[in-house]
């Protein structure tokens, strides 16, 4: 087809032509920069090299409600070396001062020079101030050997908020390689709590200072006047919705037990306190932490590290009676004339269910009151599995709150389909039914979703994304970005709402009442007792409630493992928080910025 | 033997290549010599010694052999190229690198140098029956397979020499220039328009002035002329409209480095910095305070010129560029020495993927040259690149030995 020009006498000339060009552009850049401008090259190379130094920004700081400073950051000492100027027999000395494996040290040592043998490798942070002291005072005998001063978290509330707030730690491999490209090793980053879920925000932006070094690896100065420098920008700040006092009151309710409380506030979601015990304390993490102590915490039985609030997902128990009581009564399957008589158990399929005494007869909001859980069998095969699992899911069971931590259980809220699934079609009875029924069996809940619930039911129907973070406020300009989250109104009347809020009422208030351990005077509380029979060992002890009864303020849930009966172990704690939070609280004027724009931080 | 040698053996060729190859070794031993990483000295003479021994290999196959494998050893590459998608070890985020008996490989280098024979042989063998469109949208297809599996590793650097390969082989064939330079239009036109509307501007009135200087018809010139233009003004569309500021902003650190001093920039910066205070002598073997001094990143393969820019100044890095350029005019000479057309095709298609490669390389060291990473020929450190330039060698050792054969 063109073969008359193959290889022709002119194309060969221009393939030599492009060879010629492309070489003599190269040869003519490179007498620009080699010949012409070698002087200021080589002034920038033979004295002055640059060198990227990282500055690393503070992070921002975490309030509670009320202003009260959380966490803030304080100096931590770190010991660096460089290796070039370090001789490895310093090694076994250096590791006795600072009581590291020598091994370690060298290890690091190792890894630092296949970066530079000129840049300061980090042994070990926030040293001791005996070590410290120590090295400075052996500083002339070790050569290479430098301190540094960085920040560190630094835990100044009354309250702990362990699993609120979360703890920093040294970024690890893994993280390196899953978080991007901003972090790089030794960096700190946020492991868990609001620390990790607000990780961008608080942590700021890093800086780089471009400095001049000679060719001995000695800083010289800033390299170019500083024109290529960007400062950092500090992380900013978080305002919380928790109470302190109140969270710290939880805090020390809880001591010795195992379990969770949340409280929320039922006009907005928002938690106003939030504990889980056992829980630790986050200083430990905030400089140096050691294998010993990280282990004492991984393999503590208890599990101090874990977030009942937002983890454990346990069965209910009587607490989940109110989804039954308001699928029926929406759905018009019964009303309050529908009564049954409690002989105090009821046979069903050939086994025997029971109620903890004989009830007489009752209609629904007795039946809350009293805790009739042979009510809530016959009212369970009347409503059906289908209704029941619709009326879960609308109060938010089954799936997760969206609260703004990373770590949340969804619980389970089965349905027939489910139940299909695990046991097998035909596999499982009506009997299995009578069990959710009182909340017990393969169902469960989160502390934080009981909280949620009940908040529903206190505020007549909306469900507010329960949230820790309020607003976020910019160190440098002050700005203050609103958070946002979603809200959403349940789809039952308040009619039915409000038979179901009697039924709390009585639980408190009634003469045969479960849950009178909650009497406050001068309060009119309401609530539900539940107690989840635990297959491992002592039943666990649920507690939800609201208060005031006719403009609720708090909506709380409180959960104690292997406690037994709920109205006794769990009400009484509930009942002095809400006592707390209404009656005894300094009252503090909530610090509600007025120059706030309402920004969505996306943190997720 | 010896006969074979007086008469077959293109020493030309071979100790050019050879001299490049002595550079790399002293340049490579220059970079690692500080930084803890010094064994990659030694297993640079090893694959250098292997690369060597292919060569020769190649150089002793009889006359057809390489050009009735083509099709065959480029249907391999292939199979790997995918293989490597399917299962290849990730290396620095890229797929490419084959894990097979315990040695490491980039099948994508291996493409490259099939590509270049099947292309060859198919203008060669079936050029002249087919409509000029068809053998267009053939060679196209060749050369553009290996090309979107290197870009799906991804690699970046590998997919653009497949450009090389593709235009100067049928520029070589005898392409008609009108066609050479509506296929090249295109890419200029992006490339323009990331680099400015006043570019893009000049760019597209330069070309509509192409094409009616080379076209006789008038019509095919307008024609021409109006697609051009309206690509041009789709890619000012699509670059200033549809693209994000982020994207946009990307596309421009990618062709100019020094926007983003720490990132690409920087060791842009620190490679200008050390080839810059080379000088015209250089500072010493082994006593480039920049080079030695670990400030210049991947030194020993993708920014091993500023080695010896720093160390050996200008004067060798204008010794290394004549060598370079020696090697070129070699196998534009043998292009036109040898009988057969494959031969013929295949030596353009070699040389010019290595002048390539010289030129990108050279030029991301010295700012000319967006950042992609990949390596100079004979002088980078790397396995699969070394016994690839070699086997290139080896080809034309074998076109030179065959030369006076049909």
């Amino acid at each position: 087809m063109f073969d008359a020009e193959f290889g022709s006498r002119s194309r060969s000339l221009m393939m030599r032509g492009v060879v010629v060009l492309a070489l003599l552009a190269i040869g003519v850049k490179l007498g620009d920069m080699q010949l012409v401008n070698e002087v200021i090259y080589g002034k920038k190379s033979e004295d002055i090299t640059t060198r990227i130094f990282v500055q690393q920004p503070l992070r921002g700081e975490i309030f509670d409600r009320n202003g009260n400073v959380m966490v803030e950051n304080g100096p931590a000492y770190e010991v660096s070396i460089i290796p070039n100027e370090f001789k490895n027999d310093q090694i076994g000395p250096l590791a006795n001062l600072l009581q590291m494996d020598s091994v370690d040290i060298a290890k690091r040592i190792r890894i630092g020079k296949t970066i530079s043998p000129y840049l300061p490798v980090r042994l070990k942070r926030d040293i001791s101030f005996a070590a410290l002291s120590a090295i400075e005072e052996h500083l002339k005998d070790f050569s290479g050997v430098y301190f540094d001063i960085q920040p560190k978290r630094v835990y100044v509330g009354k309250a702990r908020a362990a699993h609120i707030l979360g703890f920093t730690k040294e970024i690890s491999e893994r993280q390196l390689e899953t978080l991007g490209d901003y972090y790089q090793p030794g960096d700190i980053v946020g492991y868990n709590g609001l620390e990790a879920s607000y990780e961008t925000i608080l942590r700021g932006q890093k800086g780089y200072k471009y400095l001049a070094v000679n060719a001995q690896g000695q800083v010289m100065g800033s390299y170019d006047d500083g024109r290529l420098d960007v400062p950092s920008q500090d992380g900013d700040d978080l305002y919380l919705s928790v109470d302190e006092g109140l969270q710290a009151m939880a805090e020390s309710l809880m001591v010795g037990r195992r379990g969770a409380v949340v409280a929320l506030d039922p006009n907005n979601g928002q938690v106003l306190a939030m504990t889980s015990a056992p829980d630790f304390d986050p200083s430990v993490f905030s400089g140096y932490t050691s294998r010993a102590e990280w282990n004492k915490l991984v393999n503590n039985p208890d599990h101090p590290l874990f977030n009942r609030a937002t983890m454990a997902a346990l069965p209910p128990g009587s607490t989940f009676k109110m989804v039954l009581a308001t699928a029926a009564l929406e759905g018009n399957v019964i009303d309050t004339n529908w009564t049954i008589h409690c002989t105090g158990s009821m046979l069903y399929g050939g086994r025997i269910f029971h109620c903890d005494k004989a009830h007489g007869t009752v209609n629904i909001i007795k039946a809350i009151e009293v805790s009739c859980n042979v009510f809530f069998y016959n009212l369970m095969l009347k409503v059906g599995f289908q209704a029941w699992t619709k009326y879960g899911r609308i109060y938010g069971f089954g799936e997760k709150t969206g609260i703004d931590l990373e770590d949340e259980s969804p619980g389970i809220m089965p349905s027939e389909h489910y139940f299909n699934q695990i046991f097998g079609k035909d596999h499982w009875t009506n009997g299995y039914l009578l069990s959710l029924a009182i909340g017990q069996g393969e169902v469960s809940a989160t502390p934080l979703q009981m909280a949620a619930y009940t908040m529903a039911i206190a505020n007549f129907g909306k469900y507010y994304q329960p949230h820790l973070v309020r607003y976020i406020r910019n160190q440098r300009t002050g700005k203050i970005y609103y958070t946002q989250y979603s809200e959403r109104t349940l789809p039952i009347s308040r009619e039915v709402l409000g038979k179901v809020r009697e039924g709390m009422y009585y639980v408190v208030n009634g003469d045969r009442g479960t849950g009178v351990a909650a009497r406050i005077p001068g309060v009119v509380v309401a609530g539900k007792t539940g107690t989840a029979q635990n297959p491992h060992g002592k039943d666990h002890a649920w507690f939800v409630a609201f208060a005031p009864f006719d403009n609720p303020k708090i909506a709380i849930a409180v959960l104690v493992e292997n406690a037994g009966y709920g109205g006794a172990v769990a009400a009484p704690i509930a009942r002095q928080l809400i006592q707390y939070y209404l009656n005894e609280r300094k009252s503090a004027p909530e610090t509600e910025p007025s120059n706030g724009i309402v920004a969505d931080a996306a943190v997720h | 033997m010896f006969d074979f040698f007086k008469e077959s053996f293109d020493y030309k060729t071979f100790f050019l290549a050879l001299t490049l190859a002595c550079i790399g070794v002293l340049a490579v031993n220059s970079a690692t010599y500080n930084s803890g990483m010094h064994e990659f000295f030694v297993r640079d003479i090893v694959w250098q010694g292997a690369g060597v021994i292919i060569a020769l290999t190649i150089m002793f196959l009889s006359n057809r052999f390489l050009q009735n494998s083509a099709y065959f050893f480029y249907a391999l590459t292939i199979l790997l190229l995918v293989f490597v998608l399917v299962a290849g070890k990730r290396v620095a985020s890229h797929t490419s690198w084959l894990g097979f008996l315990g040695i490491g490989g980039q099948p994508s280098e291996l493409a490259k140098v099939a590509s270049i024979l099947c292309l060859s042989k198919f203008l060669s063998e079936n050029g002249n029956e087919r409509p000029q469109w068809q053998v267009i949208m053939i060679s196209a297809g060749i050369v553009g397979l290996p090309m979107i599996l290197t870009m799906l590793q991804p690699d970046l650097g590998t997919t653009i020499v497949y450009l090389a390969i593709f235009f100067p082989i049928l520029f070589w064939a005898g392409l008609p220039p009108i066609v050479v330079v509506a296929l090249v239009a295109p890419i200029a036109i992006v490339i323009a328009e990331f680099t400015g509307t006043a570019v893009l501007l000049i760019t597209v009135v330069a070309f509509g002035v192409l094409f009616f200087i080379l076209s006789r018809k008038k019509l095919f010139a307008i024609t021409l002329s109006f697609v051009a233009v309206s690509f041009g003004l789709f890619m000012e569309y699509f670059y200033k409209k549809l693209l994000q500021p982020h994207q946009q902003k990307r596309i421009q650190i990618f062709l100019n480095p020094s926007l983003d001093p720490q990132g690409a920039g920087y060791n842009a910066l620190q490679a200008r910095v050390a080839i810059g205070s080379g000088g015209l002598f250089g500072k010493g073997y082994l006593r480039g305070a920049q080079t030695q001094l670990n400030f210049v990143p991947a030194r020993w393969t993708d920014f091993i010129f500023t080695v010896i820019g720093e160390e050996f100044g200008f004067l060798g890095a204008a010794v290394t560029l004549l060598v370079f350029g020696a090697l070129f005019f070699r196998g534009v000479k043998i292009a036109e020495m040898v009988k057969t057309k494959f031969a013929s095709l295949a030596a353009i298609g070699i040389t010019s993927v290595l002048l390539f490669h010289v030129f990108i390389n050279i030029g991301m060291n010295i700012n000319l040259a967006p950042i992609v990473g990949i390596p100079l020929p004979f002088i980078s450190y790397g396995g699969s690149s070394a016994l690839s330039d070699w086997m290139m060698v080896g080809i034309l050792l074998n076109f030179y030995a065959h030369r006076k054969e049909h």
